[in-house]
This record gives C-alpha cells, structure tokens and sequence, in this order.
C-alpha cells in the first residue's frame, strides 16, 4: 500500500454563516493525480488553503506525509508546490530571476538551483522567454511559470487550483502536457471542474459537494463500481434480421429493449451472460456485427449523479 | 531569518525597479538643494516684484535654509512617503504575488518585516545623502553658517519619518486596500498633530520631533530636551512593528 501524502480528517470550516466545509475526510496517496473535482464554489480553493496553512480550520486536522499542517505557520510547506489559479509574478523580473528567487527562498543551493533552471524552463516550454520580463506574458505563459515554480524544488506533492479553468483550448492542452510528464515525479492534486482534463490525466478523484467528499476513488473502479449495464448494438440489415430480433427479444436476461432501425439498446440484468448470448444469436441469425459496446459510465454522469 | 534577508533584498530591487526609490531619494535630493536657494534668493524675489509700497526685508541667513529644508521636509515628503508605501503590503496580497513566496516557507512575520527594513533602508539613504547635500549648499551659500545641535535635530525628523513607516506597515496588515493605510495612516498622524497642541502631551508624541527642529538649531531648545520623545518615538515604532507581525500572523489570506 502506497504511502498517504495528504490526509485531511474531519475538517469544518464556515465564512460567517456559510458553512462551506463540513466534516471534510480525504486521503491523498503517493504517486497518484488526484482529481479534486467539484462545482463553482464547492470550497475547492478554501481545502487547498488549509492544505497550505493560509486558511484555518474551524475544526479537524490537515497532515501533509504525517507532518500536522499548522495555521499561518508554512513548515510543511516545504514538501509542496502550490500553483495558484491565477499566478501573479513580480512582473519586472524574468523567469529566470523569478526562479533564482524561489530557489532562494526553499533552500537550494545557488548551483542546483541553476541545474533545476535549466531542466524546468524547457519543460514548461519558456526556454525562448527565459530573459522576457514576466510583465508581456499571457496567461498560459504565466501558468507555464507557475508550474516551474511550484516543481523548483522538487516537491513531493504538487498542489494545482484550478490549473486550466482560465485558459484557451491550447493553453490547456499544454498545462495538462506539462503535468501528465511531471506524473513520474510527484504527487499531484488537481482541482477543477473542467471533467474531461480530469480523464485525460487523473487515476484517482474526490467528488465534493456540499462541503464533503461524496465520491472517492481510482477512477476505473468508480466507473465499474457505476457501470450501467448497457449494451448498444449495431448490426447490418437483411433478410435475416427478424430472425435475429426474434431471438433477441427472447432472451431472458434482457430487462429492456429498445429498437432504432439497425441499433439496439439493451438493459441487461446479467451483464456477461447477455454479451455471450448476443454473441450466439449473432452467430445462428447470420446477421453482420457492426458494434457491439459495453457502455462505460461517464465521468459527467457520475458527478451529475452524485452531486444531485 | 534567513529567508527575511533574502526578501528584503528582493524588496531592495524592487524599490529601484519599480522606481518609487528614486522618486523618493529625487525629491528628497531636490528640496535638500533648493531650501538654501530658496532662502538666499527669497528677499531679491520679493524686490524684484514692484507692489508699489517699500520695506524692509532683513538679509537672509543660514537659519532661513534651515527653516526651508524643515518644513519641506515635514509637509512634502511625509505626504510622498504615505502615497508611496501605503499599498505595499496591501498589492502583494491582493495580487497574490506573496502567496508563493507563503508557500516557499516565507514566514508571515518576515515578510512583513522584510517590507518596512526595506522601506526604512532606502529612506534613510536617500535622506542621509540629502542632509549631506544641504549642509553643503548651505555652506557654500551661507559660509557663516553655525546651526545648533545639528545631527539631533536632523536625527529628530529622521526618527520621525522612520515612525510613519512603522505605522504604515501597520495600518497595511489591518486594512486590505492601500487607500484606507493611507487613510488610517493619515488619520493617527493628524490625530497626534491635533494632541501635539495640548502642551501636557507634547513630550510623549513622535509629532514633536518635527516641529522642535527649528528650536534645536537656534538653539533655543537642547538636546536634552529631546531625547525622551526620541525614546517614546522608537518604543512606539517597535511596538508597531511587532503588532503588525502579530496581526499579520492571524490574518487569513
């Protein structure tokens, strides 16, 4: 069993009579891409402060590798790399100078800071902006230095806010690049309510409505944990067709059948048992398989079902 | 401490860069040239303009430069100062520059700290060099020149000043937009003008030390006079100083 590198245990927390996290219990292991998922205002951003000590629990306890997170002191943030929704940088500096700084700040050593330089500004792809002033970058540049900072030190966890909510399609597709490289190297929660980043680069997530985790999981035990045994089956026409549609409807295991020309969508009681027996019938009928799908339950689905 | 260093240094940079530096130490510079300037040249301004009626303007002197450079010193650079500094702390945060510094072990304390040593190094450069600057104009326009308790009654407006940093920083970590510091800032200080006409009071308040430079040059004041309110005026500044970091430690960002 991998290590937990983040565990939150029955943490509350209220903005005047706003009780915006309630009894929040959530475990991050080592290694994994956690996809912290939830609706606008779902207190995303108010747990990943607490994470990082820049916000105080009302109740409850943070531990960051079993190290107790305590409030407006930053101790364990050493073993973190934050990356803000919107990162803002002293904008008369450049990257280089910004991350000599960061260096600076976490402890490394002039040289390997410079080592570290030289490995993150291609990665984040801003080796051609290494001596631009921060002040003309655009938004995707700025979440691209972002990212540097926050792996200048090689942090054991890896704390993204909402990393490509504010970006065009493109600037997306380069953060989530960036990351899926950086998988190997830390532990990285994502928080985000953009689903589809989320399959493109997690394997676990937390679902968090109403101020608590309502879904947590590697995300393909969720999806079978989920899955809606729904059988799509597409075939060619023919003469042999009300054979097969005969033979179809007869079978047991069926629950529901519904006909569009040459699809069907069937509701099975007894996965397996269907897809053999559709197998079979195919065979006997002679009728020609175009697809036959298993439907995987949607990520949308299950955060819409969950969040109701 | 080590990372407060390394965070002062960045501020240090950033006064220069951002050139509120330089805006102070030119301005600073200037009124430091231009008092002397001002007092020798003032009775030939006042002749030059024909308003009909003759009298008498007594020849200047080196205590008219001292007079100048004073009460600019007092009204211009103290409200430059205010403008200045007062959304510092206030722009980081609501920016959320700072919060990676927050996350790279940056404490709130140094962080505060690091703002006001910053502040407080580049002020007392800039003026330092200018006290320098006048004494030599002053010399060179008033050769005779024989000022009383020069260095404490320069000292005593330089404390001053240093105080208005500290009470800057500390109206920043209680207000979170630069307007209200100012305003906060502005407010104590005319509060402690309002309190420096109660003659009881006007031992105890930092104010003092910038209305009784004057007196200490003529020497109708001694240093002895001054070293209490000296005293109280870095006492108060520590403490703000210490309660700015205390506060800032609480505040939620």
């Amino acid at each position: 069993m991998t290590s937990e590198i983040v565990s939150i245990r029955s943490v509350s927390r209220s903005f005047g009579d706003l009780k915006v996290i309630r009894d929040l219990n959530m475990t991050v292991r080592e290694k994994s891409v956690f996809g912290f998922i939830g609706k606008n205002g779902a207190g995303k951003t108010t747990t990943m402060k607490m994470i990082l000590g820049f916000l105080k629990p009302d109740a409850g306890s943070i531990a960051i590798c079993g190290e107790a997170v305590r409030y407006g002191n930053t101790h364990t943030n050493r073993m973190v790399g934050y990356l803000p929704d919107v990162p803002e940088f002293y904008s008369y500096m450049t990257p280089r100078e910004y991350l000599r700084l960061c260096g600076e700040m976490t402890g490394l050593s002039p040289a390997r800071t410079k080592a570290r330089i030289k490995e993150l500004l291609p990665l984040v792809g801003l080796d051609g902006a290494a001596k631009r002033k921060v002040k003309g970058f655009s938004r995707g540049m700025k979440q691209r230095l972002g990212i540097a900072q926050a792996l200048l030190h090689e942090p054991r966890l890896l704390i993204c806010d909402e990393p490509t909510s504010a970006l065009d399609p493109v600037g997306r597709r380069e953060i989530l690049d960036i990351l899926a490289n950086v998988r190997e190297q830390t532990t990285i929660i994502f928080s985000t309510h953009i689903l589809s980043d989320v399959e493109k680069i997690c394997d676990t997530i937390g679902i968090l409505n109403n101020g608590r985790i309502v879904l947590e999981g590697n995300i393909s035990d969720l999806k079978d944990d989920y899955r809606s045994d729904k059988i799509t089956l597409e075939v060619n026409g023919g003469e042999s067709l009300p054979v097969f549609v005969e033979m179809l409807t007869s079978l047991a295991s069926i629950t529901e059948l519904r006909q569009e020309n040459h699809t069907f969508r069937i509701t099975t009681s007894n996965l397996p048992e269907t897809s053999t027996d559709v197998i079979r019938i195919l065979n006997e009928s002679g009728v020609q398989l175009r697809k036959f799908e298993v439907q995987e339950p949607e990520l949308e689905q299950l955060f819409i079902e969950v969040t109701r | 401490m080590r990372r407060y260093w390394i965070f002062t240094k960045k501020e240090l940079i950033e006064q220069w860069k951002n050139f509120k530096g330089i805006a102070l130490g030119c301005i600073v510079l200037i009124f430091a040239m231009l008092s002397p300037v001002a007092a020798k040249l003032m009775p030939e301004i006042f002749q030059s303009i024909d308003v009909g009626v003759q009298f008498e303007i007594p020849e200047p002197t080196f205590v008219d430069a001292y007079a100048q450079f004073f009460k600019n010193m007092n009204q211009i650079v103290m409200i430059l100062i205010v403008f200045l500094f007062s959304g510092n702390i206030a722009q980081e945060i609501n920016q959320g520059t700072v919060l990676m510094m927050f996350s790279k072990g940056l404490s709130r304390s140094a962080f505060v700290l690091a703002k006001f040593t910053a502040q407080w190094v580049v002020w007392s450069l800039c003026y330092w060099i200018a006290v320098g600057v006048f004494w030599g104009y002053t010399q060179y326009l008033f050769p005779d020149q024989a000022p009383m308790n020069f260095w404490v009654a320069m000292a005593a407006l330089w404390l001053l000043i240093s105080f208005l940093l500290a009470l800057i920083n500390f109206a920043s970590v209680l207000a979170n937009q630069s307007y209200i510091t100012m305003i906060l800032a502005g407010g104590v200080m005319v509060a402690l003008y309002i309190a420096g006409t109660f003659p009881i009071m006007v031992d105890y308040l930092p104010t003092t030390l910038g209305n009784v430079n004057m007196a200490l040059i003529t020497g109708s004041a001694t240093n002895n006079d001054v070293w209490g309110t000296m005293a109280v005026t870095v006492g108060v500044s520590i403490v703000f100083l210490l309660a700015a970091a205390l506060v800032f430690q609480k505040k939620e960002i």
